[in-house]
C-alpha cells in the first residue's frame, strides 16, 4: 500500500516535469487595434543600434497608439531560449543570426508563422538565400530583418603603401597579398598583418567561409557533408596556407595584444591590419568611430579553381519571432509585420544599423546602393552562388563542433584532414541522430 | 619553550637562520598574492590606451573611470539585487538551518545519525547534477527570472550551514542549557536566548559564509535570472559588463574593483567571524 | 493503600513521561520540518527526477519522451566531446587539487611556525579568497594577458619569454591552477587553524627524541590533524568536481572577443571544458535536458563514489564529527 501510494506521488510529480504542447499548425492570433494591449519586445542591440530600433518602434505605436510596447535591449539568444523554456517569454523577440533558428522552428518555441502569411496575403520574394534560409521543411517560424553579409575590407593606404593594386579575388593572390603587406619589428614579432586568417578571430569561421569554397553543411539527405563535399577541404587547406604564410604562434601573439572586436580600437579601424574578414555592420563602425579611415570592400576570395563564383559570400538574417506562450501574438505579429513588410522602416532602421534590409524594395534604395562601400555586401546578398549555414534541429551543436574542429585544426592538431573531416561528419551525425531519437 | 633554551647556541643560530627563510619565503609569496590586486587597482586607473599597452603605474591617475563604470552599467542595482539575493538567503538560512542543527547536536533521537549522513550528502552532490529538474520545477511554477529560486530553497535548510551549526552546537556545554530548564525555561526558549548566545560566534560564521558564497556565485544565477536583467547579481553584472561596454579593460577592471570592495570592507569589519568561521569548518571535521 | 499509591505515582510518571517526550517530538518535529521539507523537495525530488529523465528525451517545451538508455549509449559512444570533458576534470581532481592542497598545507605550516606578523600575513594569504570568482578571473585574464597584460611585460624585462596563458590549450589549465591556488585562502586558514591546535608538548617531546622536521610532520603533526586534511581533500575534491565559475568566465571572455553567450564554451580548444560546462551547455544551451540528466546521474555516482571511499578509509569519521573535536 504504502509503495503504491509512493510510486502514485512519484509519476503525479513526474508528469509534472513535462506538459506543455507542441503547437502545431496553429490558427493565426486576431489583432485588434481598438483595444489598449502591452506588447513586450526582446532585442539583442546595444547602444546606438537599440537607439534606432526604439525609434522605428515608436513610430509603429504612432500608428497604433494603443498598443504599448516596452523594450528590453540586449538580450542574447540563449536568453530567449530560456525564456521560453521557462515560461515568461517576450511577445515579441529579435535575433541577430539564424545559427539557432533550427531549434526555435523545430521545437515550437517559435511559432510557425505560415498562418499568418497566408492570412495577410504576405507574399515577399526575398533573394534566393534568404529563401531557402527561412523555409523549414515546409513552415517559417521568423520573419527576415537586417540581412549581414560577409566580404572583404581592406585599408587602401597599406595597399598603397605595399604596392596592392586591387583587393585579391583568387585564393592564391590572397596568401601572395597577405605576405606583401605584413610587416614586422626589429623584434620578429608581427607590427601591421596582411590578414589575420585564425578561426575564432571576430567573424572568421569556417562557416563564414564556406561559400568561397561552394561548401554546404549537409547534404540533401540531411547528413553531414563535411567529408562527402570536397569544398571544406579545399576551404581547410586554404586557411593552413594563409597560417603558414605568417605562422601560428606569431598569429596569436599579435592577435592576443589587439583591441576587441566591437570597440573602436578594432584592429581594422586602428590599422593594425591590412585586410579583415567582415559584416556589412563595419561601414557603420568605421564612420562612427574611424570616419578617416581609407578603406574599401570587396567580397572573399575564392577557391583558384572555383573563379566564376567570385562575388558569391556569407550570408545570414536578423530574424524576428514570435515565442511559445507570448500573450500578445496578434499584435506581436503586427509589429514583425511593421518591421519587416513596410518599405519605410526597413530603410530606417536598416539604415540607421549599416544592414542589408531583407525587403527587397528596401534593398534597392539609394540609401543602400549609393552608400559608400556598401554596394558590396547588397550584391552578396542577391548574388545566387552565395550561401548560409544550414538551420537544423541541432541548433548551433553542428557549428560549435565545427568551429572546435577548425581550432584544432590550424593548430596543427588534425593530423590527416580527410579523416578529421570523416569523424568530424560523424560526430554531427551522431548529433542529430541524438537529438532526434526514434 | 624551555627546549629551546636549554639547546646548544649552535642549534639556536640554526634554528634563527631558519625562521628567518621561513619568514622570507611567506613575505615573498605573500608579496606574490598581493600583486594581481594592485594590478587590478592600478589598471582601474588608467586610460583605456594605456590600459593596453601593460604599463605598471597608471598616468595620468583617471578617478573618471569609476563615475563612468557607474554611468554606463546599472551597478547600483546589481549590487541592491546581490544584497537582496544574499540578504534574503542568509536570513532564511539562519531561520531554517538552525533549528534544524540544534535539534541534530542537542536533543537525543534516533535519526540524528542518519540526518547527520543526510546533510553530508548534500554537502558532497554538486549542484550541477540536481539543476535540471529544479530548473523545470521553477519554470512550471512560473517563477524562473525571479529572485524566488535562488531564495527559496535557503528557507528549508542550508546542507553546509546545517553542518557548521551542528559542529559548534555539540562543543557547548550542557550546564547551562541545563540551569536554565530548572528555572522553567522551555526548550525552545533554551534553543534561542541560552545556546544560541553561546553559539554566536559560529552563527556569525554561518552567517558570512552564507553571504559571501551567495554574493559570489555565478552558476545559479546565471541559470535563473540571466535572462532578466532587471535581477541581475554583480557576478553577472560583471560578466556582462565586459560583453556589453565595448570592452575596455580600465573600466572592466574599475568594476572589478566596485564589486570586490564591499566584501573587503565587510571583511576588515569582520575579521573575527571569518577567521574563526574557517576554524570552524575545518576543525570539528 | 501503599501499592496502590504507587502504581499511582508509577502512572503519573508515566504520563508525564509520556506527556513530556510527545512535547519533545512535537518539538523535534518543528525544528526539523523547514529543514526535512527541503530534503525532500530540494534534494530527493531532483534526485529521483534524474534518473527518470535521464532515460527520456525531453528539450523541456513538448513532453519528456522515454528513449530508453539511448542518452547513456550516446554518453559512452558517441559523444565525441565528452571525453575531453573528463579528461579535462581529471585533470583538475589529480593536479589542480592537489596543488591546491599541497599549497595552502605548507602556506599553512610556514604561518604556524611564523614568530611575528602572523595575523598580516594571515589576511594577505586570505585575501584573494574573498575577491569574487568572477572578479578574480576578470582581473587574472588582464593581467595575464599574454600581448597586453602587465605580467609577460614583467618577465619580458627580466628576459623571460612569457607563456600565452589563458589563450593556448597547453597552458590554459596550468593557468586556472594559478587562478585557484590564489584563491584557496579558506584553506590556507582551515590548515593553520588546525596545525596550531597541535599541542606543543607533543613537539617538545619529539624534540627530545631527536626527531627531524619531516619525521615530526609525519609522526605528531599529521596524525593529530588527519580529520581536518581529510575533510579539507574531501570538500576540495567536490568543488574540483564542480569547478565551472572560473572556466565559465575564462572560456567565454578568454578570446578576447567581446560576446559572451555565444562563444563555444571551453575555449581554446575545448582544453577548459570541464564537464559541468559540458553538462551546462547541453542542459541549458542545447536544451537537451535528457542527456544532460544522465551526465548528472554520472557525476553523481562519481561524487558519492569519491567522497565514500575517502570517508570510509577513516571509518572513525562520522564517529569524529559527531565527537566534541576538541
Amino acid at each position: 500500500m504504502r509503495r503504491r501510494i509512493l510510486a502514485g506521488t512519484l509519476a503525479v510529480l513526474l508528469a509534472a516535469t513535462g506538459c506543455a504542447s507542441r503547437p502545431g499548425n496553429e490558427r493565426p492570433a486576431p489583432f485588434d487595434p481598438h483595444r489598449s494591449t502591452d506588447l513586450t519586445v526582446w532585442n539583442g542591440w546595444n547602444g546606438r543600434e537599440a537607439a534606432a530600433f526604439h525609434s522605428v518602434v515608436a513610430d509603429f505605436t504612432r500608428l497604433h497608439p494603443n498598443v504599448h510596447v516596452s523594450i528590453v535591449d540586449g538580450v542574447d539568444d540563449s536568453t530567449i531560449m530560456t525564456s521560453i523554456r521557462g515560461g515568461y517569454p517576450p511577445d515579441v523577440a529579435a535575433i541577430g543570426s539564424t545559427t539557432t533558428m533550427g531549434t526555435y522552428c523545430s521545437t515550437g518555441a517559435f511559432r510557425d508563422l505560415t498562418g499568418y502569411l497566408r492570412r495577410d496575403h504576405v507574399t515577399t520574394r526575398y533573394a534566393p538565400v534568404i529563401r531557402t534560409l527561412l523555409d523549414f521543411h515546409g513552415t517559417q517560424c521568423v520573419m527576415p530583418g537586417g540581412v549581414d553579409t560577409f566580404g572583404l575590407y581592406y585599408n587602401t593606404d597599406l595597399f598603397a603603401k605595399a604596392g596592392v593594386r586591387r583587393p585579391p579575388r583568387t585564393w592564391s593572390e590572397f596568401v601572395a597579398d597577405a605576405k606583401k603587406l605584413t610587416t614586422y619589428n626589429k623584434d620578429g614579432s608581427i607590427r601591421t598583418l596582411g590578414f589575420d586568417p585564425l578561426f575564432s578571430f571576430q567573424q572568421n569561421t569556417a562557416i563564414h567561409w564556406s561559400p568561397s569554397f561552394g561548401a554546404s553543411l549537409y547534404d540533401d539527405r540531411g547528413n553531414s557533408a563535411l567529408a562527402s563535399d570536397p569544398g571544406w577541404r579545399d576551404m581547410f587547406t586554404a586557411q593552413r596556407e594563409l597560417v603558414r604564410a605568417i605562422g601560428y604562434q606569431k598569429l596569436q601573439r599579435f592577435q592576443s595584444g589587439l583591441g576587441a572586436e566591437m570597440s573602436s580600437s578594432n584592429a581594422f579601424q586602428a590599422g593594425r591590419v591590412a585586410m579583415q574578414f567582415d559584416g556589412e555592420w563595419r561601414t557603420a563602425f568605421i564612420a562612427d568611430q574611424a570616419a578617416h579611415l581609407a578603406y574599401d570592400t570587396a567580397t572573399l576570395p575564392v577557391a583558384d579553381d572555383d573563379a566564376g563564383t567570385y562575388g558569391a559570400g556569407f550570408v545570414d538574417t536578423g530574424v524576428f519571432g514570435i515565442p511559445q506562450g507570448a500573450k500578445e501574438p496578434g499584435a506581436g505579429w503586427e509589429l514583425v509585420k511593421y518591421l519587416t513588410q513596410t518599405r519605410a522602416a526597413q530603410v530606417k532602421f536598416y539604415g540607421a544599423l549599416g544592414n542589408v534590409p531583407s525587403l527587397p524594395s528596401a534593398a534597392t534604395d539609394p540609401a543602400f546602393t549609393k552608400r559608400p562601400h556598401f554596394g558590396t555586401f547588397v550584391d552578396i546578398m542577391n548574388n545566387p552562388d552565395s550561401g548560409s549555414g544550414t538551420p537544423t534541429t541541432l541548433g548551433r551543436a553542428d557549428k560549435d563542433a565545427l568551429d572546435q574542429f577548425a581550432e584544432r585544426w590550424q593548430a596543427g592538431r588534425v593530423p590527416d584532414l580527410t579523416a578529421g573531416l570523416r569523424g568530424l561528419a560523424r560526430q554531427i551525425d551522431d548529433l542529430t541522430r541524438n537529438a532526434n531519437p526514434p | 619553550m624551555t627546549a629551546v633554551t636549554v639547546t646548544a647556541p649552535r642549534r639556536r643560530s640554526r634554528r634563527l637562520l631558519a625562521v628567518v627563510a621561513e619568514h622570507a619565503v611567506l613575505i615573498a609569496l605573500g608579496a606574490m598574492f598581493l600583486v594581481p590586486l594592485v594590478f587590478v587597482v592600478a589598471t582601474a586607473l588608467m586610460s583605456d590606451q594605456q590600459a593596453l599597452t601593460g604599463a605598471l603605474i597608471p598616468h595620468p591617475v583617471r578617478w573618471r573611470n569609476f563615475a563612468d563604470v557607474f554611468a554606463q552599467a546599472p551597478i547600483l542595482r546589481y549590487l541592491l539585487n546581490t544584497v537582496l539575493y544574499a540578504g534574503l538567503a542568509t536570513v532564511g538560512m539562519l531561520l531554517s538551518s538552525y533549528p534544524a542543527a540544534y535539534a541534530m547536536a542537542r536533543i537525543r533521537w534516533r535519526g540524528s545519525v542518519p540526518a547527520l549522513i543526510v546533510v553530508l550528502a548534500m554537502m558532497m552532490v554538486p549542484q550541477q547534477v540536481l539543476a535540471v529538474p529544479l530548473y523545470v520545477m521553477w519554470a512550471k511554477l512560473h517563477l524562473v527570472a525571479t529572485l524566488v529560486p535562488l531564495v527559496a530553497p535557503f528557507f528549508f535548510g542550508n546542507a553546509f550551514s546545517v553542518f557548521l551549526l551542528r559542529q559548534f552546537l555539540l562543543t557547548i556545554p550542557d550546564d547551562y542549557a541545563d540551569a536554565a530548564r530548572v528555572d522553567g525555561c522551555g526548550e525552545f526558549r533554551v534553543m534561542v536566548s541560552i545556546v544560541g548566545r553561546m553559539a554566536k560566534p559560529a552563527i556569525a560564521a554561518a552567517c558570512l559564509f552564507n553571504f559571501l558564497s551567495c554574493w559570489n556565485s555565478l552558476f545559479n544565477p546565471l541559470l535563473y535570472v540571466g535572462g532578466n536583467p532587471t535581477w541581475w547579481t554583480i557576478s553577472i553584472g560583471l560578466t556582462q559588463f565586459k560583453s556589453l561596454h565595448a570592452v575596455n579593460w580600465n573600466l572592466t577592471m574599475a568594476a572589478t574593483v566596485v564589486f570586490t570592495l564591499p566584501i573587503i570592507v565587510l571583511f576588515f569589519f569582520a575579521q573575527r567571524a571569518f577567521v574563526e568561521g574557517a576554524n570552524l569548518t575545518g576543525i570539528k571535521g | 493503600m501503599a501499592p496502590y499509591r504507587a502504581r499511582a505515582g508509577a502512572g503519573s510518571r508515566a504520563t508525564a513521561r509520556g506527556a513530556a517526550s510527545r512535547r519533545r517530538r512535537r518539538l523535534l518535529a518543528l525544528l526539523l520540518a523547514p529543514w526535512t521539507i527541503g530534503v525532500v523537495v530540494f534534494f530527493g525530488y531532483p534526485l529521483v527526477s534524474i534518473i527518470y529523465l535521464s532515460f527520456t528525451h525531453y528539450d523541456l517545451l513538448s513532453a519528456p519522451r522515454w528513449i530508453g538508455a539511448a542518452n547513456y549509449a550516446y554518453m559512452f559512444r558517441g559523444d565525441q566531446q565528452l571525453g575531453q570533458a573528463v579528461r579535462n576534470t581529471l585533470w583538475v581532481l589529480c593536479i589542480l587539487v592537489p596543488c591546491q592542497v599541497l599549497f595552502s598545507f605548507g602556506i599553512g605550516l610556514l604561518l604556524s611556525r611564523a614568530r611575528r606578523g602572523v595575523g598580516l600575513l594571515r589576511t594577505v594569504f586570505y585575501l584573494p579568497s574573498l575577491t569574487p570568482l568572477v572578479a578574480a578571473a576578470m582581473g587574472f585574464l588582464y593581467v595575464f594577458n599574454p600581448g597586453t597584460g602587465p605580467l609577460n611585460r614583467i618577465l619580458g624585462a627580466v628576459g623571460v619569454d612569457g607563456p600565452p596563458w589563458y589563450t593556448s590549450p597547453g597552458w590554459a589549465k596550468p593557468s586556472l591552477t594559478v587562478l585557484a591556488v590564489w584563491g584557496s585562502g579558506n584553506l590556507i586558514v582551515i590548515f593553520l587553524a588546525a596545525l596550531l591546535q597541535v599541542p606543543r608538548d607533543l613537539y617538545e617531546a619529539a624534540d627530545l627524541d631527536g626527531a627531524g622536521p619531516l619525521a615530526r610532520l609525519r609522526h605528531v603533526t599529521l596524525p593529530v590533524i588527519s580529520p581536518v586534511v581529510l575533510f579539507a581533500i574531501v570538500t576540495t575534491v567536490i568543488d574540483g568536481l564542480q569547478y565551472f565559475d572560473q572556466a565559465y568566465v575564462v572560456s567565454s571572455l578568454g578570446n578576447g572577443g567581446a560576446k559572451l553567450d555565444d562563444g563555444v564554451l571551453g575555449y581554446p580548444e575545448g582544453s577548459t571544458l570541464f564537464y559541468p560546462l559540458w553538462l551546462y551547455q547541453q542542459g541549458f544551451r542545447y536544451f537537451n535536458m535528457g542527456y544532460a540528466s544522465a551526465l548528472a546521474v554520472v557525476m553523481l555516482l562519481v561524487a558519492l563514489g569519491i567522497s565514500s571511499a575517502i570517508l570510509l578509509r577513516s571509518r572513525s569519521f562520522v564517529h569524529q564529527t559527531g565527537g566534541t573535536g576538541r
